[in-house]
């Protein structure tokens, strides 16, 4: 029963933990916006830019993975089970 | 049965990582990155060493060309001034020979001149001689010895002088 | 979903456990050797064939180290070419079948605490310990708590975004998989052969395997050398 119950707030927690995947993606759709605004200013720089806004991109989704390397975790590594 | 690490976990694979990554950074040290670079510094040492050669070749070749068309320019120079002085020197030579020429022929003229002046004195005497003798002949034999000697004398004296006067 | 499956266990201290990750690295790490020894055994002043791509990538590697953390400090590019191409291997060989190994938790920890030794090594070695203790108080005493902080978090971050990809990635593929041969399971009444597996996959794992793997090597030795640059500064 006890089990049940950690196994569905589990299941609960790590849903609510890729709420944070919201974050990364209003964040990089902006970047990527003003990356083709500035690629439509100074078409040359191209390659330029778009290795930047990849770069900000990778360090931004930073905290979009965490959150769900801890959905990952609750889901399949069930921590909690283990100090019923 | 095989038995599964969990997910996450800390654990000894941690030390077969830094392990790993170790011999890895040794391995690609020695066989890749090592040989490679030094490759392309050789390269691009060559390849300085050979523009650095052919850029000396140039200024060596710049220097010569320039040595030479100096080396002209003097020539021509040269030959400009002799020409001028050859031309300078021929040109007082002619004067000179002209002048020379001049001189001769006004020596000649005189000379022929003072010749003339002699011929004609000389013809002038003896021409006088011969006609005061003529005349002398004439009264003498129109006169037929009425004459002394010493009349005939003043007579062949006064024809004389008057013959001379004439001329 | 599990964890690496143990292959075997070396009997000392209780048994260490050596799993598939130690296993497929040493794989991709003969791999790397056998293929280096090959290609620089013999090297031609004009080169032709693999020694011209061997000498781009070389090149690429010293170019971004002069770029990024400026050309004196062009003695790192062999361990930030050694990271660059470990990452991006290990994770590219789970298109050949095998589990990645950084998505293991392990590989990448390792990685990153190599990394903040480097940092802090350097940073002493550069400003000497008086140096690199006055840094914690650089703007202002109060910010000691923040800056030891803001220390630890680096090699914490580092480590946790790189195995978040490749485990993610890991785990929706395997997932996508599943999902396709109980979905062939359930359209063809009970056919055991998952014929729906074939091509779909293969769209996605240009994202998850592809585009991953090469962005998150990429961004790793990244911010290793500019971690590195400003402790150095």
């Amino acid at each position: 029963m006890e089990r049940a119950i950690v196994l569905a707030a589990s299941a609960i927690g790590a849903g609510l933990a890729m709420i944070a995947g919201i974050g990364p993606g209003i964040g990089q759709g902006y970047a990527a916006g003003k990356g083709a605004e500035a690629v439509g200013r100074q078409p040359e720089a191209q390659s330029d830019i778009t290795r930047t806004m990849l770069l900000g991109c990778a360090v931004a989704e930073s905290t979009g993975i965490y959150g769900l390397v801890i959905a990952l975790i609750l889901l399949f590594v069930n921590p909690l089970i283990g100090r019923l | 049965m095989e038995e599964f690490m969990s997910f996450i976990s800390v654990d000894w694979t941690l030390l077969f990582t830094w392990a790993n990554l170790l011999i890895l950074y040794l391995i690609m040290k020695r066989f890749l990155f090592q040989p490679i670079k030094k490759m392309m510094d050789d390269r691009e040492r060559e390849v300085r060493q050979s523009f650095e050669r052919a850029d000396e070749a140039k200024a060596e070749a710049e220097r010569l060309r320039k040595d030479y068309a100096d080396r002209l320019d003097n020539a021509r120079k040269e030959a400009g001034e002799l020409l001028k002085e050859a031309n300078r020197k021929a040109q007082l030579r002619t004067e000179e020979t002209l002048r020379q020429a001049k001189l001769q022929a006004q020596t000649l003229l005189e000379q022929a001149e003072e010749q003339i002046i002699l011929d004609k004195n000389r013809a002038l005497e003896g021409a006088k001689k011969e006609i005061a003798a003529l005349a002398l002949l004439t009264a003498a034999k129109a006169l037929q010895a009425e004459l002394s000697p010493d009349e005939r004398h003043r007579l062949m004296a006064r024809c004389i002088k008057q013959a001379g006067e004439e001329f | 979903m599990n964890g690496p499956k143990i292959i075997f266990t070396i009997p000392i201290f209780e048994g260490i456990p050596v799993t598939e990750t130690v296993t497929n690295s040493w794989m991709i790490m003969g791999a790397i050797f056998i293929f280096c020894f090959f290609v620089t055994r013999r090297l031609q002043i004009q080169p032709k064939g693999v020694q011209t791509l061997l000498e781009k990538f070389v090149q690429a590697v010293y170019r971004m180290v002069e770029q990024t953390m400026g050309p004196d400090k062009l003695g790192f590019a062999p361990y930030i070419g050694t990271l660059f191409t470990f990452s991006l291997l290990c994770s590219l060989s789970s298109l050949v079948g095998m589990r990645p190994p950084t998505a293991d938790f392990n590989t990448t920890l390792g990685w990153a605490l190599v990394t903040f030794m480097l940092v802090q090594v350097n940073a002493i070695r550069k400003k000497g310990v008086r140096g690199w203790l006055h840094g914690f108080i650089e703007p202002l005493p109060l910010m000691l708590p923040l800056n030891i902080i803001s220390e630890v978090a680096n090699p914490i971050s580092l480590s946790f975004r790189h195995f978040g990809n490749i485990a993610a990635g890991m785990a929706i593929t395997s997932l996508i998989y599943g999902g396709l041969a109980s979905l062939t399971a359930m359209i063809f009444e009970g056919l055991q052969i998952p014929i729906l597996q074939v091509g779909i996959p293969a769209f996605l794992s240009i994202y998850f395997d592809l585009l991953t793997s090469g962005l998150q090597a990429f961004i790793f030795c990244m911010l290793t050398m500019v971690f590195i640059a400003m402790a150095m500064d």
